[in-house]
């Protein structure tokens, strides 16, 4: 249940466009054709009583509480089934009526506990509500039959319990985890009176299929299913619509609070990316913003061996303000520079870039995104030309072929997954290119008609093919092609990809994949109606990562897919913000809007707003900052939010680089791994703590809202606004929608954006401008963005990171539902019950070749470095894959994975490592050198707090 | 013919001619007695024709409701745009009925021809037989006869030669009787839980995988070979003088009689003719106190009801009952009634599907209220109670189970009153009823 209620209709709107007439107890409404009685009847005002509807679940129909009387037709129709006619008379209201929903309540509470008083959900409480609703006085059954009264409670989610004895049966729980959430981990056991609720079969939630998204609390009326936050502190009191700052989905939030405590965090009904629905994170993993471990005093210190130092905001700023203007002095101007993170909002990556550009005078900003999405950017400006996704996130309610390329949207999109998963349930097609079996492949009621478990590294080489099925068999988009592309690229690359060296039978050894399979798939996409591929880091963090989102794009151009909805080309991000990051300049060759640094114009316009001249040399990107650091020209960098000795690859190198500095400054929630190295230490502010916006993966911006005070005092914008004032360049905003409306005024894709319009439209998709006022849904509907589309010429090389005898397996990297990317907050909440470490998949018969058993520890070495896990044995992976999560510093994943990279972009192969893994005993060197360093570095922050107080 | 007692003058076997003799069990046996000819003949007409046989038949349905089987099948989109599909209601779960079994058993053919005919009508390739789980014997019977159909070319790609495709499919139910409900058949068929479905979307709109669908009880697809063969004209001839009910039907007759058993009669047919001759009346010594004509869901009958009964639908529902599947539970004056239907509640109860609230917790307390009136705890408000409940259990819900519960104890309360008082005031001794 939700507090603070929003109207609910019962049942979800109709799409039809047709409008019918009715009258609903003498008033006419006119609503569109199969809208519910019930739903007409409240649009007019009306509420018929209720308790098995709500207006996000297809109506059921079971709780017989909203009969009504339809003029002329004999009996009591249920409203919320009932579709609305031209003509119907409705009487919602009468003694009869009255009499039957008594009764109907009566028998609701002959089997219900009467202690609404001490209940968790008093006054927020349906089956409450309506016992009010339909005036029942007495109960003439007694209350000594029968009852559910003690059926034990289940408390084995650490978020939310399910206490049975006050269940009625209405099945919302279960409907909201099919139809929402599409798990099917709960049903109804049992017939009659004796029917229950079960997660899987009679189990715990924690022991059921459940992943805890929180559907099923959300939807049930009653105390069943209750949040534990609610229930130790009670329901809330007020709401503040805020967006969500884990992945690139970018769920809309309600956070409810009483007091200045977060109770609640409601998926937003109206979030026009998620639509009411969450994933664990979102909904309950925020209790990292109160942890312990937040660090809320500024610190620094002179070496990174010496104990940290508790001081004021001014002498930390004053201090790294002064740190970096020697180095300059003394190294030159290109020696410093900073690495902002898709963690932050558009306005302070906005003001890093700035910072950088301005205060240092250098063009050495680089984002996370290097490591995800770069390739992305690049691929699609040179094909289409806009480095973002084609749709929104509805888009997909119109696909009848979803390919889905490197990506795992269960685990990594998971709100996303689950519309996904409705569409395929109703029909579409769906085919997969992964090494690994991803849940998608096959989950309840979802079966992919095509699984191209290729080898990791040889995306190009399936693309080629697929491209050449497509070419050679006559399914190309002839008009759509030559009306809307290139016509001489698109020679070009037809040509190349029909040669027999780009053919399924050619490359099925390259691949992996019989050519059957990809002949099948590349025909399904191209005929089986709209095509949409999704995909994610599997396609970029390769070395030719930047080739295969070209060759994505070929694919999507030849056949049409692309420029309406349904269709398109969609990289599925995996932060809250990489989208925002890289529109907001964040790249060394990049001014806001993607305009390269070398353009005299754009800097002409950039120079003008801000009053300095700028650096017309490209900066460096973070793998160049770091070889800069340990050559000696690169000696100081300031951090947001971003965690480069855990996230980054090859870790020993990081850290090495690390330590070659003179002055790190971090700006972070905790004392992270990169913050073992640093100099100074400035408290960030979480998304509870400040005002922004976010743009997720459909370049949707999202307002993020203050909910409550920055435990350390300032906002993250304020820190960068201080820091730059103390390095000499003023800036001067009072409110982050002021930073917006420069980024308006600087950036013609943003023009329309603004903190009022935000509110106004509740979230705006860019492009938005005099052109597309209230924003830009589906891109490249009448043209590219670019004119024609341009293909582009994609020839399969082979990655240098080969197996060999020494290191036969190839490892790839994902991440898990429960954890996000470092872990850094979620590894501080109960999500931790899910994914307590990382582990090493690998197939039984790898396992076996090696004397590895379940659970047993493994040792991995790579041509980098080596690390030991445990291994879980898994024919989700295939023979010669090994795969693993990085959402645990000690795993040192990282420490494995190599520096080769994106020839465009330097984007990091972190999904292709050569490796062999072999039974240990004992940690890896590296673990018991990281264990060490950490307890030591522990041991000078303790030092810290200590220091203040003494 | 009926089984296991000798065909009675009074009968007229048409679907029962070949009970009790195994050569009909066979595909060479089933044809060498006139079988498949219906079929034939139904691949040489176009589907409009042959719905426009059976509606001249005047056939309805034998699963209970009684509706027009031809226009059922005038119901399924005359074009074939999704997959059509047919469903055979074998789940045959109601107490007092089983005919359907004793088809199945004596004549898989029977119903395999009735079934691919339906399936022509209605532009399906494909048939799912749902059988009750507890059928064992007769579910292996139907798996050979299934098996001997594809290889007598009756189903399979191309049906003796049409060109049509027709395959069936068996599944077996788990115990469930809602599951013998349509729209919960094809919930269960759909690998999903027995709850029975909201409508609209009818069937013949959305029904199995949310493609168009008919359903049609065994008996009412087993008579469709026989209409084909010999003509709707000569079916509709078989009735007396109700032209809205016409044909042969089973009666599964039980209870106190002498010769219980399956009975097949021509609508209309008086019902205390098949009490009295055909089933030998009453155990000596007994007289009639109720009869429940149609299966266990339908109000009782009073002596004097049954005494100028028809066997036909409007004759059943003019003495105040209906005909329903045709499963007649007769019971003689040793019977408690209060306990009767109480076992009956208590069988609704264990069967609800639990999506309603008047069903699920309805059905409990109409069992836990008839308990306590049995255990000499009943007071006079409580069949006030019952009643009022019962009223809200008829007609509001999603489907009929809960009427079912309701229309036997309603009907026990206003034409035996004096049962109920018995126990409430005290006057009988009360019974132990623990389930
Ligand atoms: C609770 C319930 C149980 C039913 N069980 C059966 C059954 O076991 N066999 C059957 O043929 N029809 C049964 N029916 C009726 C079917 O829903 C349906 O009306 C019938 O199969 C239609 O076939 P017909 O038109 O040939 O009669 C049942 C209905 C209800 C409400
Ligand atoms: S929390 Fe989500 S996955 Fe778990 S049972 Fe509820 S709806 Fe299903
Ligand atoms: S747990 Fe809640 S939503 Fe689920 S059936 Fe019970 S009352 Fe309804
Ligand atoms: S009436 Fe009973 S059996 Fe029928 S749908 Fe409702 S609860 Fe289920
Ligand atoms: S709200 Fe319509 S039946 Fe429950």
């Amino acid at each position: 249940m939700t507090a603070i209620h929003d109207l609910d209709y019962g049942t979800p709107a109709s799409e039809s466009t047709t409008l019918v007439t009715l009258t609903i107890d003498g008033i006419p409404v006119t609503v569109p054709a199969g809208t519910s009685l019930m739903r007409a009847a409240q649009m007019a005002g009306i509420a018929v009583p209720k308790l098995c509807a709500t207006d996000s679940l297809k109506a059921f129909g079971s709780c017989r509480l909203c009969l009504v009387q339809v003029e002329g037709r004999k009996g009591f129709p249920a409203s919320c089934t009932t579709p609305a006619e031209q003509g119907l008379q409705v009487v919602t209201q009468n003694s009869k009526l009255a009499q039957l929903r008594r009764g109907v309540m009566e028998l609701y509470i002959s089997d219900h506990p009467l202690d609404c008083l001490t209940c968790s959900a008093n006054g927020d409480c349906e089956l409450q509500d309506m016992a009010g609703a339909v005036g029942l006085r007495e109960v003439r059954y007694g209350f000594d039959g029968a009852n559910h009264l003690k059926a034990e409670k289940d408390t084995s989610n650490p978020y939310f319990t399910f206490d049975a004895s006050k269940c009625i049966v209405c099945s919302r729980c279960v409907r909201a985890c099919e139809e929402v959430q599409g798990t099917y981990a709960l049903t109804i056991d049992g017939r009659g009176f004796d029917s229950k609720v079960s997660p899987g079969q009679m189990e715990p939630f924690m022991a059921s299929e459940c992943v805890s998204c929180g559907a099923c609390v959300q939807a049930c009326p009653t105390a069943t299913l209750m949040e534990n936050s609610v229930i130790e502190a009670g329901t809330p009191e007020r709401e503040v619509v805020t967006t969500c700052a884990y992945c690139g989905v970018g769920c809309a939030f309600t956070a409810e609070l009483r007091g200045a405590e977060v109770v609640r965090m409601t998926p937003y009904k109206d979030g026009k990316a998620n639509h009411g629905h969450s994933c664990v994170k979102g909904r309950f993993a925020w209790g990292y913003a109160t942890h312990p471990d937040r660090i809320t005093k500024p610190m620094i210190r002179k070496r990174i061996t010496d104990p940290w130092k508790e001081v004021s905001w001014e002498e930390a700023i004053g201090y790294a303000a002064a740190e970096f203007k020697r180095l300059q002095a003394q190294y030159g101007r290109s020696s410093v520079g900073a690495i902002s993170s898709s963690r932050c909002t558009n306005e302070e990556t906005y003001l890093m870039q700035k910072l950088v550009r301005t205060a240092f005078g250098n063009n050495n900003i680089d984002t996370c995104a290097r490591v995800c999405h770069s390739p992305t950017g690049y691929g699609l400006k040179q094909t289409l030309g806009e480095s973002a996704g084609t749709q929104d996130f509805d888009s997909v309610r119109h696909t009848d072929v979803m390919f889905v390329i490197g990506a795992n949207p269960t685990d990594g999109h998971p709100v996303f997954a689950s519309q996904m998963k409705r569409r395929l349930r109703e029909g579409a097609k769906l085919i997969v290119a992964d090494p690994r079996q991803i849940d998608l492949v096959r989950s309840p009621h979802v079966e992919a008609s095509y699984h191209l478990k290729l080898r990791p590294g040889t995306n190009v080489a399936l693309i080629n093919s697929l491209a050449h099925v497509i070419v050679t068999e006559g399914l190309v988009a002839e008009q759509f092609v030559a009306e809307r592309c290139d016509v001489e690229s698109f020679r070009q690359w037809r040509e190349f990809v029909a040669r027999a060296e780009n053919s399924p039978e050619a490359l099925e050894d390259v691949t992996g994949v019989p050519a059957a399979e990809m002949r099948g798939a590349a025909r399904l996409y191209a005929t089986g109606g709209n095509g949409a591929i999704y995909y994610g880091l599997g396609v970029t963090e390769h070395s030719q990562g930047s080739t295969m989102v070209m060759g994505i794009a070929n694919l999507a151009m030849a056949t049409g897919n692309i420029g309406r909805e349904g269709v398109g080309v969609n990289p599925l991000r995996g932060q809250n913000n990489v989208q925002g990051s890289c529109d907001m300049g964040s790249f060394p060759h990049e001014l806001p809007g993607y305009r390269h640094v070398l353009e005299d114009s754009t800097r002409a316009l950039f120079e003008g707003t801000w009053g300095v001249t700028l650096e017309s040399e490209p900066g460096l990107r973070i793998p160049n900052m770091f070889d800069a650091a340990l050559e000696g020209s690169f000696k100081g960098l300031y951090l947001e939010g971003e965690d480069i000795a855990q996230s980054d690859p090859n870790t020993q190198h990081v850290t090495a680089a690390l330590e070659a500095m003179e002055c790190i400054v971090v700006q972070d929630l905790f004392l992270n791994e990169t913050a073992k190295f640093a100099h100074v230490f400035l408290p960030g502010s979480s998304f509870l703590e400040k005002d922004g916006t976010f743009t997720n993966a459909e370049r949707r911006i999202s307002r993020v809202r203050k909910v409550m005070p920055p435990v350390g005092g300032k906002a993250d914008w304020e820190i960068t606004v201080d820091l730059a004032v103390a390095l000499g360049y003023p800036m001067a905003y009072s409110h982050p929608s002021e930073i917006m409306d420069e980024i308006a005024r600087l950036t013609p894709t943003f023009t329309g954006v603004s903190y009022d319009r935000i509110d106004e439209l509740g979230s705006i998709q860019w492009p938005c401008n005099a052109e597309h006022p209230a924003g830009t849904p589906v891109m490249h509907e009448q043209t590219f963005v670019r004119g024609k589309g341009r293909f582009m010429l994609t020839q399969y090389v082979a990655t240098e990171e080969r197996v060999n005898q020494r290191y036969p397996l190839i490892l790839t990297t994902g991440r898990i539902l429960s954890q996000y990317n470092v872990g850094a907050q979620t590894r501080r909440t109960e999500n931790v019950q899910w994914h307590e470490e990382d582990r090493l998949e690998i197939h039984p018969h790898d396992a076996e070749e090696r004397g590895i058993k379940e659970g047993d520890w493994v040792g991995i070495v790579s041509r980098a470095g080596e690390t030991t896990l445990r291994a879980r044995i898994t024919d989700r992976v295939q023979p010669g894959v090994v795969y693993t999560t990085f959402h645990h510093p000690e795993s040192g994943a990282n420490v494995i994975t190599t520096e080769n990279s994106d020839w465009a972009t330097n984007c990091p192969e972190y999904k292709v490592t050569a490796v062999q893994v072999m039974p240990v005993f004992g940690a890896s060197e590296w673990q018991s050198r990281f264990r060490k360093f950490t307890e030591e570095q522990l041991a000078l922050l303790d030092q810290a707090g200590a220091e203040a107080q003494g | 013919m009926g089984y296991p007692h000798p065909s009675h003058a009074g009968e007229h076997p048409v679907l029962s001619k070949h009970f009790g003799d195994a050569g009909a069990r066979t595909f060479d046996g089933w044809v060498k007695r006139g079988g498949y000819e219906g079929l034939k003949k139904a691949l040489g007409m176009t589907r409009d024709q042959v719905v426009e046989e059976v509606k001249a038949s005047g056939l309805r349905g034998r699963g209970g409701a009684g509706f027009p089987t031809g226009m059922k099948w005038s119901f399924m989109p005359k074009e074939v745009v999704k997959p059509h599909y047919l469903v055979c209601n074998a789940d045959e779960s109601e107490p007092g009925t089983f005919k359907d079994r004793e088809i199945i058993r004596w004549t898989p053919h029977q119903l395999i021809e009735g079934c691919a005919i339906g399936a022509h009508a209605i532009g399906a390739e494909r048939i799912y037989i749902y059988i009750r789980g507890e059928f064992t014997h007769e579910h292996r019977i139907l798996l050979a006869a299934v098996d001997e159909a594809y290889k007598g070319g009756a189903l399979g790609a191309n049906v003796f030669g049409s060109g049509r495709r027709i395959d069936v499919v068996v599944h077996r139910g788990a115990g469930a009787y809602i599951c013998g409900e349509e729209t919960a058949m094809m919930n269960s068929i759909e690998g999903k839980r027995g709850n029975p479905r909201i409508k609209p979307p009818f069937p013949a709109v959305a029904g199995l995988w949310a493609c168009p669908t008919t359903i049609n009880n065994v008996e009412t697809l087993a008579a469709a070979g026989h209409i084909l063969r010999q003509g709707g004209a000569w079916y509709k001839g078989l009735c007396r003088g109700n032209p809205k009910s016409t044909g042969t039907k089973l009666f599964s007759v039980c209870g106190h009689v002498q010769r219980p058993g399956n009975y097949e009669v021509v609508m209309g047919t008086s019902m205390k003719e098949l009490i009295y001759d055909m089933c030998g009346g009453m155990r000596p010594g007994r007289t009639l106190k109720a009869v429940i004509p149609g299966g266990s869901s339908v109000p009782i009958m009073t002596p004097a009801e049954v005494e100028d009964c028809l066997l036909d639908y409007e004759g059943v529902v003019a003495k105040g009952s209906m005909l329903g599947s045709g499963g007649m539970i007769v019971m003689d004056d040793s019977t408690d009634l209060v306990y009767q239907v109480m076992r009956l509640a208590r069988f609704y109860a264990h069967e609800s599907c639990a999506q309603c609230t008047q069903c699920r917790e309805g059905t409990a307390w109409t069992t836990r209220i008839l308990e306590k009136i049995l255990a000499g705890k009943g007071r006079r408000e409580d069949l006030d109670l019952l009643l009022d409940l019962a009223d809200n259990m008829t007609g509001k819900t999603i489907c009929v189970l809960s009427d079912s519960c309701a229309a036997p104890v309603v009907s026990a309360i206003r034409k035996f009153p004096a049962e109920f008082d018995a126990y409430i005031s005290r006057e009988k001794q009360p019974v132990m009823v623990t389930a």
